[in-house]
């Protein structure tokens, strides 16, 4: 299995690493991937594919508006917000 | 009976002294928070409790509903509307709970109380509560030693008698085994038995809501309430729910019970097969059958739940991004840099 880049994994999960940061999670990110080596000692020719104990397929309600949050509730917790909005960072340079 | 003594009960036992008026719900409060307030320093079970607003409750307990009037503690991340709900972690240090979880809204409706908010491990990632960035809890039983997690905050408290009976969560083992690290009795429900509106998830596809009592009896109460399908959580299990405690107290005669012989292999502890072993004696006497089974995948069940709850985390905290809730760090440069430092701001290292 080849050598993980945890800086590129860093850079799509938007954190910043220190070099000690790297080097720690480079090792405990391996032995994840070990975990998926394992699995590879199991023969699973012929076993179909189960994505849940439960079957449970498409489940749908009734398509009709309903009470939920009012714009109030959902501000309620709001690090930043003006005019019932959320105020976020500037995404567009 | 002394408000002194309240606390040890169970809650079948405190429903009795309820039911016959010798305590009043706001007396069983007022108990359990003097207690609380003697032990808990040294435990560290609760992160918050709130006995104003829980007397307020009391106040319109009906002692005749199947809990009515019981006091129950809550793991940290299960909302409840005006509650805290950090789950053990620093991005979720100011919020209140804008809403109700389907499962607390099931045990009001049988009349319990919810009260008090225990510790855990950040985000219900660890088996000793030690990952809660908030605390630590300390096992009743021996100071120096851990609860187990993550709902280590749920059994601590039931063990020390500073909760009736708690809920906690189990994603891989974070109810079951912190019940066993603090002798108190957890049950992890099959998935989609509790709804799981209103609980932080964690890795979705396991994560079940699950209680944590001094009796089997008193878990089969919880049981009866939190159990049952969900309009709004689509994975929860539209089956009828059988009446948990209708079978406690018979026999076992014509119940057949498999062991794994894949959980008695090497490395586990001797006190643990003693009393493994003493427990299946004991439902042989009772009349159960015990028959030996292979559950030959047992050794890849550890590989499969690393690789299954960590890419369920990692979609999961992605909503922890400092915009409409939690913590957000000040003074950003640009985007990339609002969500870096609020989630090494906010999240512990685990």
């Amino acid at each position: 299995m080849g050598k993980l880049d945890v800086g590129y994994v860093a850079q799509l999960a938007r954190l910043h690493l220190t070099p000690e940061e790297t080097e720690l999670f480079q090792k405990q990110l391996g032995d994840v991937l070990l975990y998926a080596e394992k699995l590879n000692e199991v023969n699973v020719k012929g076993v179909e594919p189960a994505a849940h104990g439960v079957p449970i397929f498409n489940v749908f309600r009734e398509d009709k508006a309903s009470d939920w949050f009012t714009p109030a509730q959902a501000l309620s917790n709001a690090p930043r917000q003006a005019n019932n909005l959320f105020i976020v960072t500037k995404v567009v340079e | 009976m002394t408000k002194r003594e309240l606390p040890a009960l169970s809650i079948v036992e405190v429903q009795d002294l309820l039911r016959r008026r010798e305590v009043s719900p706001a007396e069983v409060l007022e108990s359990l928070e003097e207690r609380i307030n003697a032990v808990d320093d040294k435990i560290g079970a609760y992160l918050a409790h709130d006995l104003a607003a829980a007397l307020n409750e009391a106040e319109k307990a009906d002692v005749n509903l199947p809990l009515g009037g019981i006091p129950i503690a809550l793991k940290d991340l299960i909302n409840v509307e005006g509650q805290p709900c950090t789950c053990g972690s620093k991005i979720l240090g100011g919020y209140r709970a804008p809403y109700t979880a389907t499962a607390i809204e099931k045990l009001r409706a049988h009349g319990a109380i919810p009260f008090g908010r225990t510790n855990m491990d950040e985000f219900a990632m660890g088996s000793s509560t030690e990952n809660s960035s908030v605390q630590l809890t300390r096992n009743p039983w021996d100071l120096s030693r851990v609860p187990g997690g993550s709902s280590g905050g749920s059994a601590a408290a039931v063990a020390a008698d500073i909760a009736f009976g708690a809920l906690g969560t189990d994603t891989g083992g974070s109810i079951r085994q912190p019940a066993a690290l603090s002798g108190v009795v957890g049950f992890k429900p099959s998935y989609g038995r509790v709804s799981r509106f209103g609980l932080v998830a964690f890795a979705s596809s396991l994560d079940q809501i699950g209680p944590l009592t001094k009796t089997v009896h008193d878990s089969a109460l919880l049981m009866n309430a939190i159990a049952g399908h969900d309009l709004r959580d689509s994975t929860s299990l539209d089956a009828p729910v059988p009446d948990y405690t209708k079978n406690l107290g018979r026999d076992l005669k014509g119940i057949r019970i498999g062991l794994p012989k894949e959980y008695m292999i090497e490395g586990v502890d001797p006190a643990v097969k003693t009393a493994v072993t003493a427990s299946v004696k004991q439902l042989q006497a009772l009349g159960a059958e015990i028959v030996e089974v292979s559950l030959p995948h047992t050794d890849y069940a550890v590989s499969v739940y690393y690789i299954l709850a960590t890419a369920e985390a990692s979609a999961n905290l992605a909503r922890f991004d400092g915009v409409r809730y939690g913590h957000r760090a000040d003074n950003i440069a640009n985007l990339f840099d609002h969500y870096a430092r609020t989630r090494e701001e906010g999240f512990g290292a685990k």
